[in-house]
């Protein structure tokens, strides 16, 4: 077999670099570990974690001090636990995990900074009001009028939301008599709309620090919740990114919590740093600086490759401006790909790491480069899955750039098409529709996708019979002062809810919930849904106002037919996109997003290239045409540029034996730049 | 709830097979359940076996999960599993530097819990939830699975590379040692999975496990059972008697206070007086007051008596064995006096009685298990408890096994555990198993049952504590190879049960016999088949051509087929089976046990003394006058069946000349198939040491 053998001296050399890192450790200097993609950086993660421990285990214990592993993903925490074994000194878990624990103790400060929030919301929707063009009319208002305007519609508020997509004659019809003093105001629906939904908000803020003020139960605390991806401000909820703001904010302020940061974690460590968030590494920063003011030793290793970047809110090689005196540690070794592969890469990196393998029997694999045309696309793919004899051990991994394709492919095209003709994913935002819909960093889904993940989530647990019960509960104590019998109703109620669409699965859900007086049940459907009064009506209604958050007049029917479009999906096909995001498909033929590969490696790889990439339609190309004048380029294009290159090392390096890339657009313009990168270029499809 | 199954890996003798005890099944505890007669707890799980086979320590393993707090010491651990270990890390340590993927494995103890759960109970599922799948709820079962793991494997690590290296060159011994030392300092930590292997966290055992353990021997003092009842009158007292509990202790304080007025007059003034002559009383000065608490009154309160035919008897001069069974109940009363009156449970209550059978005389022992209900059924007539404690019994008493066997009427729910190469081995004993389904025949395995079980109050229960077995079929073999086994130097130091049993039934015991997984050597007859013609003639046999047995043991093994020229050895073994028979004996084939004596002795003098003296007639019409002992091998059948009446005597006559023979080489010698067998005994008896 091949890729096994290591020389004595390339051993030599790579324990070299772990033993860097262990100088580092022992002097408590901070360090950047870079390393190629494939380097092994995990293993120099898990071997530096097994160093402190070997090394501070005793003085760790008697202080009750631990250590913190951060990771990029769940994934990633399993794969760090297992490799390391049973351990009570390593802390490891995904950033967001690991910050709460470290903060949400401190309720009365998160609720103090909590307030701050709420403010500082309150006055910039009101900054918002006070100038916005939408909100002229209210402006106008007398004062006191405001104030008597506000109190009908807060009056009124289920009325809104119930006509909140019929057309605009209906929705005068509605309010006509409510409104008879501000019947000017109704002249323009969708100004209406706006007005009165930044009104709720407002108000439901001030209520909110109100009842923080009256220190009503529930407002003692702010709640973190990781299955929901919006912050629900008023109800004391916050979600992932909010998390991090909180985080950065509770340890600038207070030195003390510093300390006891410091005191508890002595050693940090953070996995796949160029894509954490740059609140993560100002709090390391801000730790580091305190420590060494008051005398006291932390180490905090960043491990990755700022050339892997692929996330916008990644820190990337900015990490250094923010954490300055990081020792840097690089590894150019390579444990995963044959030499052919590792050849390739390094020409599109072309930065200062050069890998080289570190088997001596690092041949026999290969790269080829096709040009061919988006209708070549299947018989590419199928002229490989023969030659590489594809299996369902053996699959063939895919790496698409074209959103549409991955979900094609991959079973969930009608989804897709919904979520693209909406208001919030179409034209400047299409981009964002790769993260949001297709993201396996369920964090980072959109709000929308995150709901019918939850509910899909639900349906696939509760038709399997091996999903653990505990799975089903909302917290850890829901299930606890529950009996066999009561357990077995519940069970029964949530077999109930059945459909074979979204829609009728939803609708089931909603008639069980409003028939049955079993508050348990209740309970996890809100769960599930992140809202109370669940009904046909209500999902529907938040689906419209989350996908077309400025819905006009003209609008309202479009956005009507797509939710109900989305609505008519069958839940099968929900099924293939839930397994889709959680990395379960069982094919022989596996499709991915370039952004969904992250970490991971796989033996074929087949790459479909083309120019465009989101609603940029000149991506690739762009890459491919400035190779060799990057120097001349604007700062803005450098950095276009950067992350163009990114993620074609990131893609291509995921291959360990052989590398295909089919490109479906004219290549004339480049065809240069991609020799210099990939060799010789042959062709696909008709004239080949 | 209940718990169902118990597997232990590596833990003490425990290996990894053969290593799952079975506490009840579904069907069982239902059952126990719905008839209610035992108060105490509705289902029973007995463990028999010999001593030092692992009994307590299945009992122990419940316990130190519940109780250990996870100081788990290399002596928990299995000798062979850390020597196998340890084996490996000498492997494989040395390479550790070229980083091979490999991951090593360091040591663990595992236990595997399988609770079963009744449809539609009204349990709490609080503490089992951590582990229910949905399809749980429906199902009947679900597994716990505990490791005892190293806190770090990394440390662990560290060292025993350190210590391999340290000791490179010296004697494995030292190694063993080291390695037995890191495992003691080692920090072990308890950790729970589902049986998908995925860690569940905040989840204790104890939890949901309780266990009551009642030690056997637990007579420590000549007061002992004063104090156990103190213990639970005072419980009595402060729980059920709240409100004279409050008037009784205004009663201590007024004692109190008089009391210490009085001293304080009496003594205390004059005290202090005499005090302040050797120093001011500034500087010292008494206080004395009483001090009567309603703890210490109780502890004095209780005299326990026994009342025998009206008379007080002390409760030392009481016989050990009562008191021991009093101790007993005494516990049980106390356990359920403190179980909480709930209607609904959230926990499995164990309670485990070790050796109950102490200081007890058999017919005792034969009604443990009924007295101990009985007298609790009576002592807690007035309360409504909705108990739900499982009772394990852990006993060598074959009269209790007796007991245990015939109160429920069945085999279920018994372990047998013995040991097979080093290791404990669990056998489950189930009437399925030890009577095979027999599909065509279900009243046979009815009637197969019910003899067994009828059976087994002749001694059967006995064999459950030996070492070998020798199953015979007449009480000739059955006298005389006690005599035999008695002499064998090799045989007499072990504890053999031989056990008669008739002929034509001895199949019924042969599922039984393999469970018991000891040795057994199984003496059975040819039963050559005669025409009436042919028996009335008493035909010799020298030839088995075209001849066939009546021997149903032999059928079966034979193929099924009662053709004896076919059979091709002079015995059958069988797993630990080994079913002998007579072959040719100085010409001829033998049908029964005492004509292969005959023809095997023929010219033995106490032989010959003692047929003419049991059958002086037939002796004389055989030899006539003439001392022609070859004329005995010749009617061997003959004298067989004369014989069969006398059986008895011809065996104690023949014992009898045995004991007084002062000549060794004058007793008979045993048939060859008899002796064969006995050497075979011997060689497994010797492996397995």
């Amino acid at each position: 077999m091949s890729l096994s053998k290591i020389s004595p001296s390339n051993r030599k050399a790579e324990f070299g670099s772990l033993e860097n890192i262990y100088d580092c450790i022992d002097t408590r200097e901070s360090i950047l570990f870079n390393s190629g993609a494939g380097a092994g950086k995990t293993y120099a993660l898990i071997e530096s974690l097994k160093y402190v421990i070997r090394n501070y285990d005793k003085p760790l214990k008697k202080h009750n001090r631990n250590i913190i592993c951060i990771t990029y993903t769940n994934v990633a925490t399993n794969e760090v636990k297992e490799r390391l074994g049973n351990t009570d000194l390593v802390l490891i878990s995904t950033i967001h995990e690991r910050i709460w624990t470290l903060i949400k103790d401190y309720r009365r400060e998160l609720v103090q900074i909590h307030k701050e929030k709420l403010i500082e919301e309150i006055s910039s929707l009101e900054r918002i009001v006070g100038n916005g063009k939408e909100y002229e009319l209210y402006r106008k208002l007398e004062d006191k009028e405001k104030q008597h305007f506000t109190e009908i519609m807060i009056e009124n508020r289920e009325l809104f939301y119930q006509n909140i997509n019929v057309k605009a004659a209906d929705f005068r019809l509605a309010f006509q008599k409510l409104l008879n003093d501000f019947s000017n105001l109704l002249s323009n629906i969708s100004n209406f709309r706006k007005t009165v939904s930044a009104i709720y908000k407002i108000d439901n803020y001030n209520k909110c620090l109100e009842n923080i003020k009256l220190k009503k139960p529930k407002y003692n605390k702010v709640e973190y919740n990781s299955i929901y991806n919006s912050d629900q401000l008023h109800r004391m909820r916050i979600s992932h990114d909010t998390l991090l703001d909180y985080g950065l904010k509770i340890i600038d302020k207070y030195d003390l919590l510093k300390q006891i940061i410091i005191d508890k974690y002595p050693f940090i460590f953070i996995d796949e740093y160029q894509d954490t968030n740059e609140k993560v590494v100002l709090i390391m920063n801000k730790l580091d600086k305190y420590s060494k003011k008051i005398g006291r030793n932390i180490f905090i290793g960043y491990f990755g490759d700022s050339a892997q970047n692929i996330y916008d809110e990644g820190v990337g090689n900015k990490i250094l401006e923010i954490h300055s005196d990081l020792k840097e540690i690089n590894k150019e070794f390579n444990r995963r790909s044959t030499k052919e592969v590792i050849e390739v890469i390094n020409k599109i990196r072309n930065d200062n790491i050069v890998q080289v393998s570190i088997y001596d029997d690092c041949d026999g694999g290969s790269v080829k480069f096709y040009k061919g045309s988006s209708e070549n696309v299947r018989d590419f793919i199928d002229k490989y899955v023969l030659e590489w004899q594809v299996s369902l051990k053996n699959p063939l991994h895919c790496l698409v750039l074209t959103n549409k394709i991955v979900a094609e492919y991959s079973g969930f095209i009608n989804i897709y098409d919904v979520f693209a003709s909406t208001d919030i994913y179409k034209g400047f935002n299409y981009s964002q529709l790769n993260t949001e819909l297709l993201s396996k960093d369920l964090s980072k889904l959109g709000e929308v996708p995150r709901l019918l993940f939850n509910i899909v989530k639900l349906y696939n647990d509760v038709s399997k019979d091996t999903t653990p019960v505990i799975q089903l509960s909302p917290n850890e104590y829901f299930l606890n002062e529950m009996n066999f019998l009561e357990l077995k109703k519940l069970i029964r109620l949530l077999k109930e809810c059945k459909g074979s669409t979204l829609g009728e699965y939803i609708k089931s859900i909603a008639t069980v919930y409003n028939k049955t007086n079993d508050n348990n049940f209740k309970k996890i459907i809100e769960w599930t849904f992140g809202i109370e009064n669940i009904s046909p009506e209500s999902i529907r209604n938040f689906i419209i106002e989350k996908l077309f958050p400025n819905l006009l007049e003209d609008d309202i029917e479009h956005a009507n037919t797509t939710s109900q479009k989305l609505l008519d999906i069958k839940i099968d096909e929900f099924e293939l996109w839930y397994k889709f995001i959680l990395d379960k498909e069982e094919k022989k033929e596996i499709y991915h997003t370039y952004h969904g590969t992250k970490g991971r490696e796989f033996e074929n790889v087949v790459i479909i290239l083309e120019n465009a990439f989101g609603r940029n339609k000149n991506y690739f190309n762009f890459f491919f045409d400035n190779l060799n004048n990057f120097d001349t380029l604007e700062l803005k294009d450098k950095q276009t540029f950067e992350k163009i290159k990114n993620l074609l090392y990131v893609s291509c390096s995921r291959a360990i034996k052989n590398l295909r890339i089919l490109y479906i657009d004219d290549i004339s313009n480049f065809e240069s730049g991609i020799k210099g990168i990939f060799g010789e270029i042959y062709s696909f499809g008709n004239n080949s | 709830m209940y718990l169902k199954s118990l597997k232990i890996t590596n833990f003490r003798k425990f290996g990894e097979n053969n290593n799952k005890v079975e506490f009840v099944d579904a069907k069982s505890y239902r059952e126990q359940k719905d008839k209610q007669e035992l108060n105490i707890a509705p289902t029973t799980t007995l463990i028999v076996g010999k001593n030092n086979c692992g009994k307590t320590t299945i009992v122990k393993a419940v316990d130190y999960l519940i109780n250990n707090k996870d100081r788990f010491k290399a002596n928990d651990f299995n000798f062979s599993y850390l020597k196998g270990l340890l084996d490996t890390y000498e492997e494989l340590i040395p390479k550790l530097d070229n980083k091979s993927k490999e991951k090593i494995v360091s040591p663990f103890l595992q236990f595997n819990i399988c609770i079963g759960i009744e449809n539609s109970s009204n349990d709490l599922i609080t503490n089992i939830v951590p582990f229910m799948r949905l399809t749980d709820v429906d199902n009947s079962e679900l597994e716990i699975v505990i490791k005892v793991e190293l806190e770090n494997d990394e440390v662990f690590f560290r060292d025993i590379k350190h210590i391999i290296q340290e000791t490179q060159g010296q004697q494995e011994s030292v190694l063993l040692r080291r390695f037995f030392e890191l495992i003691n300092t080692s920090k072990f930590k308890t950790n729970y999975y589902n049986t998908e292997d995925e860690y569940i966290k905040d989840f204790k055992i104890n939890n949901l496990i309780e266990l009551r353990l009642i030690k056997a021997n637990n007579i420590e003092s000549d007061n002992c059972l004063s104090k156990a009842f103190s213990k639970i009158i005072e419980y009595r007292y402060k729980s059920f008697l709240k409100e004279e509990g409050n008037e009784l202790n205004k009663k201590i304080a007024d004692i109190n206070e008089e009391l210490t007025d009085l001293i304080d007059k009496r003594h205390t003034t004059s005290i202090n007086q005499s005090l302040e002559e050797i120093e001011s009383n500034e500087r010292l000065k008494v206080l004395l007051s009483a001090d009567l608490t309603f703890q210490k009154m109780m502890n004095n309160l209780i005299k326990y008596e026994y009342v025998e035919r009206g008379l007080n008897i002390p409760e030392n001069q009481f016989g050990l064995g009562y008191t021991n069974l009093m101790m007993i109940i005494a516990d049980l009363i106390d356990y359920m006096e403190k179980y909480p009156e709930d209607s609904f449970n959230s926990k499995v209550n164990l309670i485990s009685i070790e050796e109950p059978e102490t200081f007890m005389h058999p017919q005792m022992q034969e009604l443990f298990i009924k007295n101990i209900n009985e007298a609790i059924a009576s002592l807690l007539k007035n309360k409504k408890k909705n108990v739900n404690s499982q009772l394990i019994i852990t006993t060598h008493s074959s009269h209790i096994l007796n007991s245990k066997i015939h109160s429920g009427y069945t085999f279920n729910n018994i372990n047998y555990v013995t040991i097979k190469s080093n290791h404990t081995n669990v056998v489950n004993l189930y009437d399925d198993i030890i009577i095979p389904h027999n599909e065509t025949n279900n009243e046979k395995k009815e009637n197969d049952l019910k003899f067994l079980k009828k059976h087994i109050k002749y001694k059967v229960s006995e064999l459950f504590f030996s070492d070998a077995i020798i199953f015979v079929e007449g009480i000739t073999e059955d006298t005389l190879l006690k005599y035999y086994i008695d002499t064998n130097i090799k045989l007499n130091k072990y504890y053999i049960s031989i056990f008669n049993i008739d002929g034509a039934h001895g199949l019924v015991y042969h599922e039984l016999i393999k469970l018991l997984k000891v040795p057994a050597l199984l003496i059975t007859d040819l039963d050559i088949k005669r025409n009436k013609d042919e028996k009335d003639n008493f035909k010799q046999i020298s030839d088995l051509t075209e001849r066939l047995t009546t021997n149903e043991t032999i059928k079966k093994y034979n193929g099924n087929s009662d053709k004896l020229d076919i059979l091709k050895k002079e015995m059958f073994e069988i797993e630990n089976m080994h079913i002998a028979y007579q072959g040719k004996i100085n010409e001829y084939y033998a049908t029964s046990f005492e004509e292969a004596f005959i023809l095997t002795n023929y010219h033995n003098e106490l032989l010959v003394n003692v047929l003419k003296s049991i059958k002086p007639n037939i002796c004389k019409e055989i030899m006539g006058n003439e001392n022609n002992l070859n004329k005995i091998k010749d009617n061997s059948y003959k004298l067989q069946n004369k014989l069969s009446k006398n059986k008895s005597d011809f065996a104690n006559e023949l014992l009898y000349k045995f004991i007084i023979e002062n000549d060794i080489g004058e007793i008979p010698r045993l048939p060859k198939y008899i002796s064969d067998g006995l050497s075979w005994l011997a060689k497994k008896l010797e492996e397995e040491k």
